[in-house]
């Protein structure tokens, strides 16, 4: 019999990732809205949200190594890294490939805001959420628990938070910038 | 600026989510209330029965392979008995050959 440990942990590592992605997009909304007013400083949230996506990123690390030393199912360093090339589920795990491609372009390109200008790292920044999509969608196509309960309340669970959690940032902000119409926009401070 | 306590609190329920999936999904805790799959069920099923019957079959083949052989010998020894004999007995008698006459039938009516 195979030893299930590497498919254990690839699984593990999966829903891991899957859940720091997720506390670490709700850290990113919570900069701008702050929903816990002054409890939380938004310098504390925006340095929490950047050390969660480095995690997420390590356990999206962990997801991909581990699975392919497992014998489970053969998904070889092409499967990994180009959307499409796996032969297990292909559309579900090319999904995945995407969203970790993506999140490992957005959380490197972090120490390089300035150099890449506010304003195109921020339009970067709304792929964001076509991340957390693709996370979604693997995590219930591909995942092998996805069938169990207690995963689909997770990822239910993270839907609903994104969603709840996005509508409140965008209220929060356009009841914001109705105050702040008298500042003009290139003067305005960027906050993503 | 770098918040220690954040990352700290970040670190914890990383491991914290981490061990807690891994125990989750090792232990099984659903295994003894989801029902099994029944084309698995039906699929080892066949299996074993197919073992069965190899097993069945390979035992028949043998035995009667022993037999095949045991009878083989036999007629082995038989005609080697025959040659034996044969060669004992001296010479074969020489065969004559007679020329007939044409036969000839006449009949009256």
């Amino acid at each position: 019999m195979k030893d299930p440990t590497f498919w254990i942990l690839a699984r593990a590592s999966g829903i891991t990732a899957y859940v720091l992605l997720t506390l670490s997009v709700l850290a990113g909304l919570t900069v701008k809205s702050r929903p816990f007013g002054r409890a939380v400083r938004a310098a504390t949230a925006t340095d929490t949200h950047r050390f969660l996506s480095w995690l997420a990123l390590g356990a999206l690390a962990i997801h991909g190594v581990t699975l392919m030393l497992d014998r489970t199912i053969h998904i070889g360093l092409g499967g990994l890294l180009v959307p499409g090339l796996s032969g297990y589920r292909p559309i579900a795990t090319a999904l995945g490939v995407l969203a970790s491609e993506l999140a490992a372009i957005i959380i490197v390109s972090f120490p390089f805001r300035k150099r890449i200008g506010a304003r195109t790292w921020r339009r970067l920044h709304w792929a964001t959420y076509a991340i957390f999509a693709f996370a979604t969608a693997h995590g219930l196509a591909a995942g092998t628990d996805s069938t169990h309960r207690w995963a689909m309340a997770l990822y239910l669970g993270a839907v609903f938070a994104v969603a709840v959690a996005t509508a409140w940032r965008v209220l929060t902000v356009t009841t914001k910038s109705k105050g702040d119409d008298r500042v003009p926009n290139r003067d305005r401070p960027v906050t993503v | 600026m770098t918040s220690h306590v954040g990352r700290l609190y970040a670190l914890a329920l990383a491991l914290l989510v981490f061990f807690l999936t891994w125990a989750v999904v090792a232990a099984h805790p659903w295994a003894t209330s989801a029902k099994a799959d029944p084309r698995i069920a039906a699929l080892a099923a066949r299996e074993q029965r197919i073992r069965h019957e190899s097993v069945a079959v390979r035992r028949i083949v043998n035995r009667r392979w022993a037999v095949y052989r045991k009878q083989l010998h036999a007629r082995q020894a038989q005609i080697a008995a025959a040659k034996q004999a044969q060669l004992a007995s001296g010479p074969a008698p020489s065969v004559r050959v007679v020329t007939l006459p044409p036969l000839t039938i006449t009949r009256t009516s």
